[in-house]
């Protein structure tokens, strides 16, 4: 069953004296229930237009973004708080997406009073507590604020603070890019166990190949606007058959410095010949 | 001829780098904050590098690789520095300010992460290629020759005409491309690049790369190439330092280290990298964080996370010795007093 769903979604932004930028042409993007799907692309491909209307920020300017068999553009009311909770973002950056003027408390927990899910402030410190221990913190960071935690130890706090209203769908935004690499598997364990034990979606939004195959079971991937490959990521990422596919997988870097030198040797003779 | 008593004379001599060095850092250490309450950034750093070499220092967010670089080229004046940075020569923390305007950017280029930053919003491209000739006093007409020539060579299309461009009318590969002309423009010897394609997509990454790769060698250029990511460092380099809590721990040949990597730190890096080439069902993680510098454990600042620690790793910081794939390596697993060989 399809969780996520783009049909046909086309979004074209126009500005005086230029041309219309057309930065979505006709997306196809299925998320099943209970997956992580990876959509990979590079700036300017078009992953964040597609964020942004799944967020309900921007209005596509033709097909349809649902959520749940809700279209989530005409979304309003009742109907538009569920989408709000069950939907939660992690984005890139958790140093300038966590409020600096919040303790860990406020932060893991806004939501939880928002959405009336905790009946007072007493409960919610329980609550926050719960979800910081599950994520790999303690009770002891409750009171403190984001800029004393380390870059893996904010994204951990932006992980809590997203699964603490219990959404059915989690989209991260390049959620590891920033990181250390020794981190970065940290978090990446972390979002794994999380899916696991939790049973939420995930679209995993990435420009390293290695991250998706490792977490991903489908992959999508987008170039200027465009789907231009789909599938289970073992195929698409063991035998890519676009080629835009296949320059990306051929510029990942190798940890392997016999096969990384073949490689260099390799293009540096294709421009001479 | 060689005494036991090793006054400083003597000691300084023996340090003295063979003249085939072009950089030689002995004993750097790095302190900043107040007298009463100060932090050891970096401690008892040493470096060879010879012209043309390429090594990549390698670490995580505050493992000193940055400050180190930082420090080669005196960019914090705040910091105290103590031990020597020998150049072509010269101990680099014995010129003053002048002088030291000579060597940078002039001698040693340096190239950033984040090209936007590096570059000023207000001034064309140009401008800023040209900025460290006209700086030294080259006229007008043969620094513009020079920009032109230099942003060719790293494959900017129509530089004449892109010269005249602003900084936000490039991509970000282009914009890292004339930060590395900006660095390249003056001829230096050595460039030192701090983590130049983290902020970069992966096939940009891998033109930059090619890029520094193909100049450097038709230059016979030096690069000091600092960067948390291993995989960038596989193809590039020669040989890597690896750093953790503001100290060498790890120092080996390219190769050796990626078929052997000596130290347990080294080990648990590269075994944190998600391979294309391979999936396992789960990445291997080092656990826990890095000390802060305030707070470094007692003994082996990595004992805390390492997983082959022993009761001695605890109480005594190892030194650095030979290791047993001709690199350095500070570990007791490799000591005297430990056991013979490392697992």
């Amino acid at each position: 069953m399809s969780l996520l769903e783009l049909r046909d979604v086309c979004k074209t932004f126009h500005a005086l004296g230029r041309e219309p930028v057309k930065a979505l042409r006709d997306v196809n993007l299925t998320v099943e229930a209970g997956t992580i799907t990876g959509l990979v692309g590079e700036s300017g491909s078009g992953k964040t237009t597609i964020i942004k209307s799944i967020m309900g920020l921007e209005r596509p300017t033709s097909g349809t973004v649902t959520y749940d068999g809700i279209n989530i553009p005409e979304a309003k009311g009742e109907t538009l708080k569920r989408i709000r909770r069950e939907v939660q973002f992690v984005f890139q950056d958790p140093t300038s997406s966590l409020n600096p003027r919040m303790t860990v408390e406020q932060l893991v927990g806004e939501g939880l009073l928002v959405h009336k899910l905790v009946a007072g402030k007493a409960q919610r410190r329980e609550r926050v507590a719960e979800l910081l221990t599950m994520v790999g913190l303690s009770d002891r960071d409750l009171d403190r604020y984001p800029r004393s935690f380390s870059g893996g130890q904010r994204q951990r706090i932006a992980i809590a603070r997203a699964l603490a209203v219990g959404p059915k769908l989690l989209v991260c935004d390049e959620p590891v890019s920033a990181l250390d690499v020794s981190v970065q598997a940290q978090v990446l364990n972390l979002l794994q166990d999380m899916q696991e034990e939790l049973g939420f979606t995930v679209l995993f939004i990435a420009h390293d190949l290695a991250v998706v195959r490792q977490i991903c079971s489908r992959v999508a991937v987008i170039q200027l606007g465009q789907i231009v490959e789909e599938g289970p990521s073992e195929d698409v990422l063991a035998a890519p058959s676009h080629p835009y596919t296949q320059a990306l997988l051929a510029a990942v870097p190798t940890p392997n410095p016999a096969v990384a030198r073949a490689r260099a040797l390799a293009r540096l003779q294709e421009k001479v010949a | 001829m060689k005494t036991m008593t090793n006054t400083p004379a003597q000691k300084d001599a023996e340090r003295r780098p063979d003249p085939g060095t072009l950089l030689s850092v002995r004993d750097l250490t790095i302190e900043a904050g107040s007298k009463e309450l100060s932090v050891r950034l970096v401690d008892h750093f040493s470096l060879d590098m010879a012209p043309g070499d390429r090594v990549a220092l390698v670490g995580e967010s505050g493992s000193g690789k940055s400050v180190t670089a930082r420090a080669i080229m005196r960019l914090d004046p705040d910091f105290r520095l103590s031990g020597t940075v020998d150049f072509e020569g010269q101990d680099l923390l014995k010129l003053n300010e002048k002088q030291m305007v000579a060597v940078r950017g002039h001698k040693i280029g340096m190239v950033f992460q984040d090209p936007m930053g590096a570059l000023n919003p207000l001034m064309t491209i140009g401008e800023q290629v040209m900025e460290p000739l006209r700086i030294s006093g080259v006229s007008r007409a043969e620094s513009e020759r020079r920009a032109k020539s230099v942003l060719e060579e790293l494959g900017v299309a129509n530089a004449e005409s892109r010269m005249k461009a602003y900084p936000h009318e490039f991509s970000g590969g282009m914009r890292q491309r004339v930060v590395l002309a900006m660095a390249l423009i003056s001829d230096p010897s050595l460039i030192i690049a701090d983590e130049p394609t983290t902020a970069l997509d992966v096939r940009v990454q891998e033109q930059v790369l090619t890029l520094m790769d193909k100049v450097s060698k038709e230059r016979g250029l030096a690069v000091l190439l600092i960067t948390h990511d291993l995989g960038t460092v596989a193809g590039f380099t020669d040989r890597v330092a690896v750093m953790y809590s503001g100290r060498k721990v790890d120092e080996a040949s390219v190769d050796a280290l990626f078929s052997n990597p000596a130290h347990p730190y080294t080990q648990g890096l590269l075994q944190a990298v998600p391979r294309i080439d391979q999936t396992v069902p789960r990445l291997l993680t080092i656990p826990g964080a890095p000390p802060h510098p305030l707070n470094r454990p007692t003994g082996c600042a990595f004992s805390p996370r390492c997983p082959f620690a022993f009761d001695l790793c605890l109480v005594e910081s190892p030194e650095l010795r030979p290791s047993p794939e001709g690199g350095v390596v500070a570990c007791h697993l490799y000591g005297a007093s430990g056991k013979d060989e490392g697992s």
